[in-house]
């Protein structure tokens, strides 16, 4: 029991260790946080390039009308840290996303959670604290 | 047998798939009975009987990372960077080496970086996930008199007993001392002491020198932590991705205009301590924002980097926290429990703690 204790401990050592501070930008010059958004699409690119990736979902309003938005996250490497892939959202999944939109009114906007329709999972930036409760 | 089967189902949890370096057992370093990373253990030595400074480092600099200057006087620092300073403040950081996609310059020794140090005789290498590196070489070479002005620097290192002690110069003036902005000239000169205090831990200070900007040396004080088990990533900022900076439209000033007023009563109750949690409890290292009222108004310091207003912008929303928002979170009473802290890369939890 000690030894299976043990291993446990390493296993969650491990998990933890991954995980240096990333830089931080302003999040106010790009998004705004009084501008709440929510949209189910499917996804149609992931940028996983620096400095900060990328992905994009199309969107289809009640008249049928499809908007392609771009949603931000953090880097790749602090994606990685926090157990992401670039895998782990593809083409083609259904994802619904909540972040906060841009200042200037573009299809575009920060994610705060991804959650894959086909599992229920929900995906986390990178931020790895990113869980809202 | 048990064991070994939960040995295996935990690896895989704890390895992502794709990025198993992220978490590769760093070998040849001392660990304890349970098999964790010794970070206690005596300072290793080179064969020649010098301390090796050699392994992957995080460094840890929670007052001073977004204000080297934050012990100066205002009369100690050249008008014309101060004004420099409110603009790039005012700007949100947009033209900050990060978000330009630039190397750190000087400010990469005191910023919460990882790097690597490679250690030989004649030259120590520092390797950073941004592809620069810098190399301080211990031969003996004079510091060069005029170089053409770099990004990294020009460093020569050597050891004062258990210190090494490297010293810059050559600089260019693109970069910034810190997040808040504060600039350099050419004429800047920096020196590094570095103390391994033991296996894990080293004791960091940094001095920049630059008489043209700012009145006396300024002293940087911080600390850095080994990180065993994992591995430095290549990062290359400019890849370009999605990013238009063209987006990048805020202003620190547009928060402000649009404060709404909160009631005082209301304010009161987001007033305490609060401490940042991981997605496990709190990191080795938990920021902390204490939240005040003051004259009618919310302030919050972030881990003792002084007092910023906040600008409201709903009754749980508040801007002008570094270009990040707070939100703080009540339960039925009324009472806050927590805050989120916003950034591009996901909200951060802070738990009020009293």
């Amino acid at each position: 029991m000690k030894s299976t204790l043990a291993v446990v401990v390493v296993a969650a050592g491990l998990l933890v260790a991954a995980k240096p501070i990333v830089a931080h930008h302003a999040f106010a010059a790009e998004f705004d946080a009084n501008k709440p958004v929510k949209l189910t699409g499917t996804v149609t690119k992931v940028d996983w390039r620096n400095p900060h990736t990328w992905f994009f979902i199309d969107v289809t309003d009640e008249t049928g009308k499809v908007a392609n938005w771009g949603w931000e996250l953090g880097s790749p490497n602090g994606l990685l840290r926090a157990g992401w892939t670039r895998n782990s959202m593809k083409v083609g999944d259904v994802v619904t996303v909540e972040g906060s939109a841009a200042r200037d009114g573009s299809t575009i906007a920060n994610a705060q959670t991804v959650t894959l329709k086909s599992t229920g999972q929900r995906l986390f930036a990178a931020s790895s604290r990113g869980q809202t409760p | 047998m048990k064991t070994f089967g939960l040995v295996i189902i935990l690896s895989v949890l704890a390895t992502p798939v794709a990025a198993q370096w992220v978490s590769h057992p760093t070998p040849g370093i001392p660990r304890t009975r349970d098999g964790k990373p010794n970070l206690t253990a005596s300072v290793p030595k080179t064969p020649d009987g010098k301390v090796d400074l050699s392994g992957l480092w995080q460094r840890i600099s929670p007052k001073y990372r977004r204000n080297i200057a934050a012990d100066l006087k205002p009369e100690e620092i050249q008008p014309w960077a101060r004004t420099l300073v409110q603009e790039r403040q005012e700007d949100l950081g947009k033209g900050h080496m990060s978000v330009q996609c630039l190397p750190w310059g000087p400010s990469y020794t005191t910023s919460e970086r990882l790097f690597k140090i490679v250690q030989t005789p004649g030259l120590i290498l520092m390797l950073d996930e941004g592809l620069s590196y810098r190399q301080i070489f211990m031969d003996g070479r004079p510091l060069e008199t005029n170089p053409n002005p770099s990004w990294m620097g020009y460093s020569v290192g050597r050891w004062e007993g258990d210190t090494l002690v490297v010293q810059s110069f050559g600089f260019n003036a693109e970069t910034w001392l810190d997040s808040a902005g504060h600039p350099h000239t050419e004429a800047l000169r920096m020196t590094e002491r570095y103390r391994r205090r033991d296996f894990g831990h080293m004791d960091v200070e940094v001095t920049f020198e630059d008489p043209t900007v700012y009145a006396r040396p300024i002293k940087v004080p911080l600390s850095a932590e080994l990180q065993p088990d994992t591995e430095l990533i290549e990062a290359v900022c400019n890849e370009g991705g999605d990013r238009n900076l063209e987006h990048w439209v805020g202003k620190a000033s547009d928060e402000k205009a649009s404060s709404i007023k909160v009631a005082p009563e209301i304010l009161a109750r987001y007033a305490g301590s609060y401490v940042e949690q991981d997605l496990w409890g709190p990191g080795p290292h938990p920021r902390t924002i204490q939240v005040i009222v003051s004259d009618g108004a919310l302030f919050a310091e972030l881990s003792n980097r002084g007092k910023v207003q906040l600008s409201p912008q709903t009754n749980t929303t508040f801007a002008g926290f570094f270009g990040w928002s707070l939100t703080f979170v009540t339960n039925s009473q009324g009472t806050a429990t927590h805050l989120l802290e916003m950034h591009i890369s996901g909200n951060y939890r802070y738990t009020k703690t009293k």
